[in-house]
């Protein structure tokens, strides 16, 4: 339907009439590349309105917060129109499945390194530093929706989580692990690291997922990764490092890594 | 990491604000009004700009701004990342509200011109002139410099100015689908400006 297509620009500009805009409300039910391209001129937009910011008169936050006050917040399910795709979840707890990345915006990247050399603790980090330099380019020019919506989830929780989000060094960046995906946020400044990922595979028998922080090439054991589904591993200790990297290790995690085979590997 | 921190060392800073916001939000969706005051605090400045570059009057502006935020604590939970992030959300309320409203006050006045006997002959030109006096002003200018200027034109009448997409074919005398196009490949102009979404 190209003729609708042109009218993308038009609807997020909020320049078509009632009738027009119904129609192309339905459109984008069912036309993905639409919804994509609506989702970033809008993201663009909101980066725009940074330069025509105006503070509101200062009496209007109190009006505002006094206003609230008396209104009751809708619950989250709304009734929505038989879409097929419109069977999500309650917003609170987001579902990376649920969101339409762009498909301009580069494929959510995978940070399989390949089994470069690891498990020879004296192996020198150049090589290690080298391909993660290269994941790391493509890592963070991919950071997608997917990954926006998992933080989402991610951050609903607690306040340590919150504290780690605010740091200002904050390094978020997506990676791969055996086909899952995780999350890493990374604060050298508090020293922390946190992995998420909401569909980890499994480890397999007797095995366990490890994360090592690489110090000047030689890697110490950050955390075991709980095996399968939705974890969320804590990292201390990375402010000297320079790199997170995750090994299939003996159930119960190895005092070193036991195999060459990096599963996955960030650099901050 | 070495020299080229540049666009993704932004990317992450931007990513680290945004975090920060939707964590703020995770909370107001659990009715959290103190969370909402700090989501006021951070996005009211964009959004009371935005409302004010459409409607143009501080009064009016003022009391769309809070619509808009009243609407925001209601529909807080509806949020889905479907819908895009939280700032685009909100913006996308806050501008249709906007649009909405300096079409209806304009429709007044259309009615009281025309028994007045007048045209809006002049007005295009004068909206016109404004939009782009206030982006010049306001910076947005070094963005749309990137923009041919018929696109700017066709980006500024229809976002900022509120006019449809055939009003601004009517005022600057071209076929509808001309001004789809320009309006499109303004906005994606502004994206790549941007950076964003690519």
């Amino acid at each position: 339907m190209s003729d609708m297509h042109s009218m993308v620009g038009s609807y997020v500009a909020d320049a078509l009439d009632d009738g027009e805009r119904e129609e192309f409300d339905q459109h984008l039910a069912s036309c993905a590349a639409c919804r994509a391209e609506v989702y970033s001129l809008r993201e663009a937009l909101v980066e725009v309105g940074a330069f025509h910011e105006a503070a509101p008169p200062p009496m209007l936050r109190a009006s505002i917060l006094g206003a609230i006050s008396g209104i009751s917040q809708l619950p989250a399910q709304e009734p929505r129109p038989a879409r097929s795709e419109t069977a999500q979840p309650s917003p609170a707890v987001q579902h990376p499945s649920a969101v339409q990345p762009p498909p301009e915006s580069p494929a959510p990247s995978n940070v399989i390194a390949p089994a470069h050399g690891f498990g020879r603790p004296r192996r020198p980090v150049s090589t290690w530093l080298a391909a993660a330099a290269a994941v790391l380019a493509v890592a963070l020019g991919g950071v997608t929706v997917w990954q926006q919506s998992e933080l989402r989830s991610v951050q609903a929780a607690d306040a340590q989580r919150a504290d780690l989000l605010a740091a200002p060094d904050l390094v978020v960046a997506p990676g791969t692990l055996d086909g899952g995906r995780l999350t890493y946020l990374v604060s050298k400044e508090r020293g922390e690291a946190l992995v998420t990922s909401s569909d980890l595979p499994d480890p397999g028998p007797e095995r366990s997922w490890q994360v090592w922080v690489m110090k000047d090439g030689v890697p110490r054991s950050g955390a075991l990764l709980d095996s399968g589904g939705r974890v969320q591993a804590w990292i201390d200790g990375v402010s000297g490092g320079q790199a997170l990297a995750i090994t299939n290790e003996p159930r119960g995690g190895s005092p070193a890594p036991t195999t060459d085979e990096i599963q996955a590997i960030i650099e901050f | 990491m070495t020299d080229d921190v540049g666009p993704p060392a932004r990317r992450v800073a931007d990513t680290a604000a945004n975090e920060v916001l939707a964590a703020v939000f995770a909370r107001v969706c659990e009715g959290s009004e103190e969370a909402f005051a700090e989501l006021y605090d951070i996005t009211s400045a964009r959004l009371h700009g935005l409302i004010l570059s459409v409607v143009r009057a501080p009064d009016l502006a003022a009391e769309i701004t809070q619509e808009v935020y009243v609407e925001v604590w209601r529909q807080a939970a509806r949020w889905s990342a479907d819908k895009g992030s939280v700032r685009a959300w909100m913006h996308t309320i806050a501008h249709r509200r906007a649009v909405d409203r300096v079409r209806s006050v304009q429709r007044e006045t259309e009615r009281e011109v025309r028994w007045a006997g007048t045209t809006r002959e002049s007005e295009p030109d004068h909206t016109w002139e404004g939009v782009e006096q206030r982006l010049e002003v306001e910076g947005v200018r070094a963005a749309l410099e990137e923009l041919s200027t018929l696109q700017k034109e066709a980006v500024s009448l229809a976002y900022y100015g509120g006019y449809s997409h055939r009003e601004v074919a009517e005022i600057l005398g071209l076929p509808l689908g001309t001004v789809k196009t320009r309006i499109r490949d303004g906005l994606l102009g502004l994206r790549s400006v941007m950076g964003a979404g690519t």
